[in-house]
C-alpha cells in the first residue's frame, strides 16, 4: 500500500463570516497515480476541497478549519500556498481568469519563470507541455485569438509545466462541446497513465469521464457520501447518488434492476453496455 | 472615433519595423520628440513630421499615423489661435502647434509600430518595477476580456428591455447603472480569481524572476541607434553653426 | 412564427460567422439548434430578438422584420437567456431585480406588482422578494434569472446552453419548465450541445456546424444519423449507441425511458 500524498481527517471548515460550514467531517486520502472523480450538486463542497488541497484554504480563504489536513507529510496550516504548489496545482474553471499573460508561451513558462528555475530548464519544460497538450503550432499566438478550447488547454500546459504530483482540474469542460471534453479526458487520461500524476478531476458530466477513474467521489452538503472505485459507487441505490448526473446506460442498468432484469455489473460505457444486455437478453 | 485612436495602437502587422527591438524605437522615437521639443524653427518641425511619417510609411502604418494628425487637429488649430492671438507672431505660432503634432506622431508611430508585448518586456529590461510592468501587462492582457464581457451585458440588459438610443443625458446616466454595476462586480469578481491564479502559481510581485523570453538587439537594432545618434548630432552641428 | 430566411452574418466584414441560414420557429414547438462551440449558435441566437442584423437575408418575427424595429420592443415577444444569466443582476433586491424589464416595458406600478409577486411565486423565491440576489444559492440565482426573462410573458422563449454546468436539479428544473412552457403554446427554442437532455426532451433539432444548416428534423431522426452526428461534432446519446451496438436501429429508442419501454416490450412478446 503506498503511503498517502494526501491525508484529510474529520476536516471540517466554515468560511470567514459564514453560519454554516463548508465541509463537515471530510475523510480522504489520497494516494500516487489515482484518477478521481469529485462530484456532487452545486453547493456541495467540491469547490472548497479543492481550495484545501492547493492550500487557498486556510492562506487565501480565511476561516475556521478543524481536523486534519496532511499534504506532503506536514499540516496545510503549516505550508505555504507556493510550497504546496510545487506538488499539487489546480487549473481554474474559467481560463480567462487564469491566463495572465498576453502570448501562449509566456502564460505556460509563467509559473516557471516565478520558481525562479534556469532559463533552459524553462524552455525544456514549456516545450514539453506545450507538446502534451498538442498546442506546440499554437506558441506564439496571442491569447486573446484562441478558442475557448485552446485557451483550455493552454490553462493546463501552463499547470503541467511546473510538474505537480497531483493536478486538480475545476469542471475543465463546463463550457465545451462534447466531443471537445471527449478528447480532453482522453489527454488527462494520458496524462495519468504515462506520468503517473494523480488526476483529481471535479466535474459535473460523469458520462464521459467516469470510464478512466479509479476512484470516484461523491459529496453532499458538504460532507462525502461514498467514495470507491465508480462501479461500486454507481451500483449503490439510485436514491443514494440522486444529486448527481448519472450517466445515462448507469440509469438503464438501475431501471432494468428494478424490473428484474440483472446487468452482470455497472456498464462505464455504452459498449459495455451494450454487451452485458446481450449477455442477459438472448 | 474609434479609428482615429486606433491610431495608437499596434493591430497586428509583422514588418521588420515591427519586429525591431522596442528599445530601439523608443531611442529613435526618443530623438525625434527632443528635436522637436529643442528646436523653435518652422522647418526642423516640418522636417521631424515628415521624417515620421516616412517611418510610418516604410512601417506599412502610414494611415495610422495620418489619423493621429487627424486627432491631434482640432488642439494644436487651439494653440496656434491662442499663441497668435496673444501677440506671438504668426511663424512662431505654427512652429508650437505643429510641435504639437510632431509629438502625438511620435507616440504613434512608437505604440503603432511595437507590440504590446514588446512594451512590457521593454518596461522590464529598463529595470521598471516589476509591479508596474507587471500591471501594464495584466491591463493588456484583460482588455479584450472586459470588453467582451462589457458587451454580454450590454446584450443581456438590452434583451430585458433596456433602451440605449435616448438622447437625454439624465435618462442616459440611468441606463448605465445596469451596465455598470454587473461589470463592476464582475470585475471584482475576476480579480480575486486572478489573484487566486497567480498564487497557486507562485507569484510574488517583489521577487526577482527568471524569463523565457529575452529581447536581443540585431544588426538592424544598432543601425537603427546609430542613425538616432546621427540626426541628433545633425541637428546640434546645424544649430551651433547657424 | 420567426422564419430565418438565408441569413448571412460576419462580424468583421471577411469570414462568415453564419451562411445562408434558414430556420423556421412556428408556434408552440420546442426546437433545438445543435452543434459545436463556434458552429455559430449564439450567434444565430442574437438575431432572433433583433440584438444582430444580418448582412444579408432577413429574419421576421411575426411576419415583421428585425432590422425594422428597436431591440427594445422585440424583446417583449422574443426572450433570451444567455448563459451565465446571473452576470446582469444589480438590483438591491431580488423585487427590482424582476420588475426591471417590467419596467422598461412601460407597465403600470400596479401591474408590476402583480405580475412580479405571481412570478416569484412560480419560482418558489417569495421568501426572497427583499433579499438581495448576490446572497441567494447558485440555484437560486438560476431560478431568479429565469424569474426575471419570463416575468414578461414572452411568446418566444430561447435558451442559450441552458445545461452548461449545471448539476442534476437544475437540469430537472429546466426539464420542466420547458415542458410548462409548450404546454402554455409558447415556442422555446435551445442551443446546446448536450446531446444527452435534447434526447431525453426531444425537440425539433437543427444542426450547425461553421455557419450552415448541416441537417434537420425530429428528434428521434436527426440523433440516431450516425454521420450527420459526426459532421456536426456531437456525440450519440449513449443509449442510442447501445442499441447501435445490439444491431437495433430503432429510430425512437433515445434515452432512458424508450429503452425501458422497449424492453419490457420485447420481454413481454416473448413471454407470450
Amino acid at each position: 500500500m503506498t503511503r498517502p500524498l494526501i491525508r484529510l481527517k474529520n476536516l471540517t471548515f466554515t468560511y470567514a463570516g459564514s453560519k454554516k460550514p463548508a465541509l463537515k467531517k471530510v475523510n480522504l486520502e489520497i494516494t500516487k497515480g489515482e484518477f478521481i472523480i469529485l462530484t456532487g450538486p452545486s453547493g456541495c463542497g467540491k469547490t472548497t476541497l479543492c481550495r484545501i488541497l492547493v492550500g487557498l484554504i486556510p492562506h487565501f480563504y480565511p476561516g475556521e478549519l478543524i481536523g486534519k489536513a496532511i499534504i506532503f507529510g506536514r499540516d496545510v496550516r503549516r505550508r505555504s500556498i507556493k510550497e504546496i504548489a510545487k506538488r499539487v496545482n489546480i487549473v481554474f474553471q474559467n481560463p480567462d481568469s487564469q491566463i495572465v499573460m498576453t502570448t501562449v508561451e509566456r502564460e505556460v513558462a509563467f509559473g516557471l519563470e516565478n520558481l525562479r528555475l534556469s532559463r533552459d530548464e524553462i524552455i525544456r519544460r514549456v516545450n514539453e507541455a506545450l507538446s502534451r497538450l498538442d498546442i506546440t503550432d499554437l506558441r506564439s499566438e496571442n491569447i486573446a485569438h484562441l478558442s475557448g478550447g485552446q485557451k483550455q488547454r493552454v490553462a493546463i500546459a501552463s499547470i503541467l509545466a511546473m510538474m505537480p504530483d497531483i493536478m486538480i482540474l475545476d469542471e475543465p469542460t463546463a463550457y465545451l462541446s462534447p466531443s471537445s471534453a471527449d478528447k480532453l479526458f482522453e489527454l488527462l487520461n494520458k496524462l495519468n497513465s504515462k506520468l503517473n500524476m494523480t488526476i483529481i478531476l471535479v466535474e459535473h458530466r460523469l458520462d464521459l469521464a467516469v470510464k478512466y477513474a479509479s476512484k470516484l467521489i461523491i459529496m453532499v452538503n458538504g460532507r462525502i457520501t461514498l467514495q470507491g472505485p465508480p462501479k461500486e459507487v454507481l451500483s449503490e441505490d439510485l436514491t443514494k447518488i440522486s444529486g448527481v448526473n448519472v450517466p445515462s446506460i448507469v440509469k438503464l442498468y438501475h431501471r432494468l434492476k428494478s424490473i428484474g432484469v440483472r446487468l452482470r455489473e455497472v456498464p462505464l460505457t455504452p459498449f459495455e453496455a451494450a454487451i452485458l444486455m446481450r449477455e442477459v437478453l438472448k | 472615433m474609434y479609428r482615429l485612436t486606433s491610431a495608437f495602437i499596434y493591430e497586428g502587422r509583422k514588418t521588420w519595423v515591427h519586429e525591431l527591438d522596442p528599445r530601439s524605437k523608443l531611442i529613435l522615437s526618443a530623438t525625434v520628440m527632443l528635436i522637436s521639443i529643442l528646436s523653435e524653427s518652422l522647418l526642423i518641425q516640418i522636417l521631424v513630421w515628415t521624417g515620421e511619417m516616412l517611418i510610418s510609411f516604410i512601417g506599412k502604418e502610414l494611415r495610422k499615423f495620418l489619423n493621429s494628425a487627424l486627432l491631434v487637429l482640432p488642439f494644436s488649430v487651439f494653440i496656434l489661435l491662442i499663441n497668435y492671438v496673444f501677440g506671438r507672431g504668426l511663424m512662431a505660432s505654427i512652429t508650437l502647434s505643429l510641435r504639437l503634432v510632431a509629438m502625438v506622431g511620435a507616440f504613434s508611430i512608437f505604440f503603432a509600430l511595437t507590440p504590446p508585448e514588446d512594451f512590457i518586456l521593454m518596461l522590464e529590461s529598463l529595470k521598471v518595477p516589476a509591479l508596474i510592468s507587471f500591471s501594464f501587462s495584466l491591463a493588456l492582457r484583460f482588455i479584450p476580456v472586459m470588453a467582451e464581457e462589457t458587451q454580454r451585458i450590454i446584450d443581456a440588459q438590452r434583451s430585458r428591455g433596456l433602451k440605449v438610443d435616448s438622447r437625454n443625458p439624465i435618462r442616459r446616466l440611468k441606463m448605465m447603472m445596469p451596465i455598470f454595476i454587473p461589470l463592476i462586480i464582475l470585475s471584482i469578481k475576476k480579480s480575486m480569481e486572478v489573484a487566486e491564479a497567480l498564487e497557486t502559481r507562485c507569484f510574488d510581485p517583489n521577487a526577482k524572476r527568471t524569463s523565457i523570453i529575452e529581447l536581443k538587439m540585431t544588426m538592424r537594432d544598432y543601425l537603427i541607434i546609430a542613425l538616432s545618434l546621427a540626426i541628433l548630432l545633425a541637428y546640434f552641428i546645424l544649430k551651433c553653426s547657424i | 412564427m420567426i422564419k430565418v430566411e438565408n441569413v448571412w452574418f460576419s462580424y468583421d466584414g471577411v469570414r462568415y460567422v453564419l451562411k445562408d441560414v434558414i430556420m423556421k420557429f412556428s408556434e408552440g414547438n420546442y426546437i433545438a439548434i445543435m452543434g459545436e462551440n463556434g458552429s455559430g449558435k449564439t450567434t444565430l441566437l442574437k438575431h432572433l430578438n433583433g440584438l444582430l442584423k444580418p448582412n444579408k437575408g432577413r429574419v421576421l418575427v411575426d411576419g415583421i422584420e428585425t432590422s425594422k424595429i428597436p431591440v427594445s420592443e422585440l424583446a417583449r415577444k422574443v426572450a433570451i437567456v444567455f448563459q451565465n444569466p446571473e452576470m446582469m443582476f444589480f438590483s438591491e433586491r431580488v423585487y427590482d431585480e424582476i420588475s426591471f424589464a417590467l419596467r422598461n416595458f412601460g407597465l403600470d406600478e400596479e401591474i408590476i406588482e402583480k405580475t412580479v409577486k405571481k412570478v416569484l411565486n412560480i419560482f418558489g423565491l417569495d421568501e426572497y422578494a427583499t433579499e438581495s440576489p448576490f446572497n441567494l444559492s447558485e440555484g437560486e440565482k438560476r431560478r431568479l434569472a429565469f424569474a426575471c426573462v419570463l416575468a414578461w410573458n414572452p411568446k418566444y422563449i430561447v435558451l442559450d446552453e441552458p445545461t452548461a454546468g449545471q448539476d442534476v436539479f437544475q437540469r430537472e428544473l429546466l426539464r420542466g419548465l420547458i415542458k410548462q412552457l409548450t404546454s402554455q403554446g409558447r415556442t422555446v427554442i435551445i442551443a446546446s450541445h448536450d446531446v444527452e437532455f435534447v434526447a431525453e426532451t426531444k425537440p425539433y433539432i437543427y444542426l450547425l456546424s461553421k455557419g450552415e444548416v448541416i441537417g434537420e428534423g425530429k428528434a428521434e431522426d436527426v440523433l440516431t444519423d450516425d454521420k450527420l452526428i459526426k459532421k456536426a461534432g456531437l456525440i450519440k446519446p449513449q443509449i442510442v449507441e447501445v442499441f447501435n451496438y445490439l444491431g437495433f436501429n430503432y429510430r425512437e429508442i433515445l434515452d432512458v425511458n424508450d429503452a425501458l419501454d422497449f424492453i419490457i416490450k420485447k420481454v413481454s412478446e416473448r413471454n407470450v
